[in-house]
């Protein structure tokens, strides 16, 4: 009896011990990502959202809380409204194209083996380019005068446009290059997706009496790339949110703001004119925008899987 | 070597008891099979055993030690699980060494260039790497040393596994469903190796299973485990003969043992079968019963009004016989000679006997009871054969 | 995608047309790009659709964009931030996610949500308070700016979790009983175990830093701490856009590492580019 008592008490401690020793080594191996994770983002959002309450100003001594006044300024800075504006205008006109040509690539590839490998791959280089340095280069290819397209066009009788300095064409030509780099990228995922789609399905629609490409496609290609479909979206979009490198190497937001961008206006007024409290508002609104997405998306998710 | 003591083992997961109390010894050497249905307790048994997890209660003893406080790796025991759990980044002969060299070799003589250096550790290394070899060998793995766990076969993982736990000569092996994702021919196959092997090295072993027939033709012991209660240790044919529970006879044989609804006559004969069962039952007159009857245990006669054949299996060697009979329409399998009622057809009028002795009875709640027979007359059944 | 179904000669032909006007459109700044890196100024600005140098002056323009910008310097602070970050990302996240997909302890659960809520932040949110915080320690300006802020990867803790959960566990159990400790597991066992897993991080995360400008524009003021992307941008800054073959040269100078890595490891490029992909 006193050594079944001793026995359980002793694989009491044990178990005790293991919990233990479990949670402690489970903790001890979070614990530097858990600590980084609070240092390095959560805190920094926080203190974000607590700056944007303030008039803070970069190197100022003074600090005072004022509220809401940053995002009433906000509302009435035109400055701003032009940049989200922008935001807004260069995603309209970049996520619905670099989606569609993505999809429209994989599709083209995939139809057929001849040159599937070389086109995926010619595909994909933009991906891997350094967007600053081919920037650059696409710089040189809208040169007014002397530029690739204008040139070409000129040979057929058309007068092309400033791209990069007019206030018209600035967004859509900044917009060219984030398609010509995203499209590649769009169309691996679009490829993975198709790979998905079990080639019996095909045939079950064929048998189901599907005789033409296009039935097929209805039937069973696009419902397949719908869960694709909606990841590509959201992740172009929030791409599309982030544009920076292009504006920032290529026009400086101009002419006349018509290239200015959320972020590239939140780099501005916090590096450049100082306003630390002003900039922090709106990166709240850019965090904002982010939610926004990854709400549709979670929503659209739920929606699909149910 | 080592003997092993369970002594009343229980463990819970929140709401659900897995064990209840459950107490089994083995001898050294024993061939300790764990068998039942998924969802027994078996496999968490074995968890416990190696370490893997921590029972509530009920202590553990290997070679006559407490072990139930202490880590896997203290516990002299090694074990081969279901999955194979290789190294998928090690060469077989790694995958061998590799626990002897935990052991061995202190941390830093583990560093990469160390063991080259220190010639004590080298020694070591040229020991394992001998023990190595030897495993090796037995196991028919020599040509294979260098390949790496994706280029074998089901059956060569298996055999690594083996080799990585016999290797350290452990006081126990413990094996969880070796042989479960091999496929029919090669699970025969290993099932012999595994045998031999046993034999060769004379160790206990613990071995998992839900296949009555690895129980059967491995063990020294079979457990039966059912809704986490030990319901029978004995040896195999004892597990067969001799089920001290209803759910252990139904569990152990193929076809399922046939049972029947029966009561307890005045003088304590059966009554109520629908055919003739000599013997006598420990039990008050009138009590209900049930009436176990192996299917090779069943003599058929073509006529005699007792049930009417419901379908015929031939499997070659032997013939199944359904029938059902008249008395308690309950179903029931009849396993003859293939010759035997040649041309017997669905829908044959027949009827049963019962070779005498071999009848089982159980208690409503599935409990053996004492059952009696009367000697054998000569000559009575001799017509069958 | 039609199932094994051949197309006809004529969708055939237009499928070719259709994909090689496209690959020309993606190829065009590469070809183009290249080409002015081997052509004299005044060839450049003469306005003509030739796309090979008349008189090739490759040589003269690599040589003038290695004395304008020290291009050595941005590509070596590349593989330093880069390489820095990298094996921080991997110190830290490995364990972490170890510990996520493998171990039963209190507070896994806040662990976890704190990686999915990281997941949505991108540093644009936390660069001002990050800024403010590096100016406060003296630090910016410094390599340590320009990797500290990227040490934890909570993308790489969400995809190493989700890669060790397939991991079984018998396999961590059998280490275990094989005398393994924990932090060996996870070196010995479950990190070589999950290369394919780890080298698709490496790429994404080498390559989204290699063309990250936004923080190296914040942080960054001396020429000599510039990687690539910020390199670039000072090259530009310094050359105001007359001297085109040497811009051009640099161009092709800073982008050809990484496309000439991913020419030779195509697949495990798209991979880990595409890591993002992986649906959570």
């Amino acid at each position: 009896m006193s050594a079944d008592v001793a026995l359980s008490t002793r694989l009491g401690r044990a178990k005790r011990l293991r919990r233990l020793a479990e949670a402690a080594t489970g903790w001890g191996l979070a614990l530097p990502a858990a600590v980084l994770m609070l240092a390095l983002i959560l805190i920094p959002t926080a203190s974000a959202a607590l700056l944007a309450l303030t008039d803070y100003q970069l190197g100022a001594r003074r600090v005072s809380f004022i509220g809401a006044a940053n995002f009433v300024e906000m509302w009435r800075d035109r400055v701003f409204w032009q940049a989200f504006a922008n935001t807004l205008i260069y995603t309209a006109l970049t996520v619905p194209l670099s989606v569609g040509l993505g999809l429209g690539a994989a599709l083209l590839i995939e139809a057929d083996p001849t040159g599937r490998t070389a086109f995926r791959t010619i595909y994909f280089l933009p991906v891997t380019a350094l967007l600053v340095a081919m920037a650059t280069v696409w710089e040189f290819i809208l040169h007014p005068q002397l530029g690739l397209v204008n040139v070409a066009l000129r040979q057929i009788g058309i007068a092309g446009p400033d791209w990069l300095a007019s206030p018209d064409w600035v967004l859509a030509s900044l917009g060219f290059i984030f398609v010509w780099q995203q499209t590649g990228y769009n169309m691996i995922l679009f490829l993975a997706g198709l790979k998905g789609i079990s080639p019996e399905l095909y045939q079950a629609a064929r048998v189901d009496g599907a005789d033409r490409g296009v039935e097929r496609f209805t039937m069973v290609t696009w419902p397949g790339l719908a869960a694709t479909t909606l990841f590509v979206t959201v992740i172009t979009t929030l791409y599309s949110f982030r544009v920076f490198d292009t504006v920032a190497a290529l026009t400086q937001g101009g002419p006349s703001n018509a290239s200015n961008v959320l972020l590239y206006n939140i780099y501005r007024e916090g590096f450049v004119y100082l306003r630390t409290g002003y900039a922090s508002a709106m990166t709240l609104v850019f965090l904002a925008l982010i939610l926004m997405v990854a709400m549709v998306q979670m929503r659209a998710r739920r929606g699909h899987s149910a | 070597m080592a003997s092993l003591e369970i002594d009343g083992v229980s463990k819970r997961y929140g709401d659900n008891l897995i064990l209840d109390g459950v107490s089994v010894d083995v001898p050294d050497g024993a061939f300790l099979t764990l068998v039942g249905p998924s969802g027994c307790g078996k496999s968490t048994l074995l968890r416990i055993l190696a370490g893997l997890e921590l029972q509530d209660a009920g202590s553990l003893r290997i070679g006559g030690h407490e072990v139930s406080h202490l880590r896997p790796s203290r516990r002299d025991i090694a074990m081969v699980f279901q999955s194979y759990a290789l190294y998928p980044h090690m060469t077989v002969a790694q995958n061998i060494a590799i626990p002897l060299i935990l052991r061995r070799l202190p941390l830093w003589q583990r560093l990469p260039l160390m063991a080259r250096l220190l010639p004590q550790a080298r020694s070591t290394l040229a020991r394992i790497d001998a023990e190595v070899q030897a495993a090796m060998e037995m196991l028919g793995l020599t040509s294979l040393a260098e390949r790496r766990p994706v280029q074998l076969s089901g059956g060569q993982r298996q055999r690594v596994a083996l080799g990585r736990a016999l290797v350290r000569q452990p006081a126990v092996f413990l094996l969880d469903e070796p042989l479960s994702n091999l496929d029919a021919k090669l699970r025969v196959h290993m099932r012999s190796e595994i045998a031999q092997l046993h034999g060769r090295l004379g160790t206990t072993f613990v071995y998992v299973t839900h296949d009555q027939i690895e129980a059967m033709t491995m063990s020294t012991h079979v457990a039966v485990m059912m809704e986490g209660r030990l319901l029978q240790v004995a040896t195999p044919s004892e597990i067969y003969a001799d089920p001290a529970d209803l759910r252990v006879a139904e569990f152990i044989g193929s076809p399922k043992i046939n049972v029947l609804p029966a009561r307890v006559g005045a003088d304590g004969t059966l009554t109520g079968v629908g055919l003739p069962v000599s013997g006598s039952v420990a039990a008050a007159p009138g009590t209900a019963v049930q009436l176990g009857l192996r299917p090779e245990h069943l003599i058929l006669r073509r006529g005699g009004g007792r049930g009417t054949v419901s379908a015929i299996e031939d499997t070659g060697p032997e013939r199944f016989v359904s029938l059902v009979l008249d008395a308690s329409d309950a179903p029931v399998v009849a396993r003859v000679a293939p010759d035997h009622c040649a041309g017997l057809r669905v829908g044959d009028d027949v009827s049963l006997a019962v070779l005498p002795g071999k009848a089982l009875v159980f208690d409503h709640a599935g409990a053996r009871l004492g059952f009696d027979h009367p000697a054998m007359t000569p000559g009575e059944f001799d017509h069958v054969r | 995608m039609s199932g094994g179904h051949r197309l006809g000669r004529l969708a055939r032909a237009v499928r070719l047309v259709v994909l090689t006007i496209g690959a020309a459109v993606m190829l065009a700044p590469f070809i183009w790009g290249l080409a002015a890196s081997f052509k004299p100024a005044a060839e450049i600005w003469s306005g003509s659709l030739r796309l090979l140098p008349e008189s090739f002056h490759g040589w003269e323009n690599y040589t003038a964009a290695f004395n304008r910008a020290p291009l050595g310097r941005f590509l070596v602070n590349g593989v330093i931030v880069c390489g820095g970050i990298l094996i921080f990302q991997l110190i830290f996240a490995i364990p972490c996610a170890y510990a996520l997909s493998k171990h039963r302890f209190a507070g896994r659960t806040v662990i976890f949500g704190a990686v999915l809520i990281g997941l949505l932040i991108p540093i644009h949110v936390t660069a001002i308070p990050l800024y403010l915080g590096f100016a406060r320690l003296g630090l910016l300006n410094t390599y340590a700016a320009l990797i500290a802020p990227f040490a934890i990867s909570v993308f790489g803790i969400f995809l190493f979790r989700q890669f060790f959960a397939a991991i079984p566990d018998d396999l961590i159990a059998a280490a275990r009983v094989d005398g393994f400790s924990e932090w060996a597991i996870i070196w010995r066992v479950v990190v070589p175990a999950s290369w394919p897993a780890i080298t698709a991080f490496a790429i994404f995360s080498v390559t989204s830093h290699w063309n990250d400008l936004f923080w190296p524009f914040i942080v960054i003021q001396s020429t000599d701490l510039a990687p690539p992307a910020l390199g670039v941008v000072y090259f530009r800054r310094d050359e105001s856009g007359v001297d085109f073959g040497p811009m051009m040269a640099a161009t092709v100078i800073v982008t050809a590492p990484l496309v000439v890595a991913f020419l030779l490891a195509q697949r495990r490029f798209i991979d880990g580019i595409t890591l993002s992909g992986v649906k959570g």
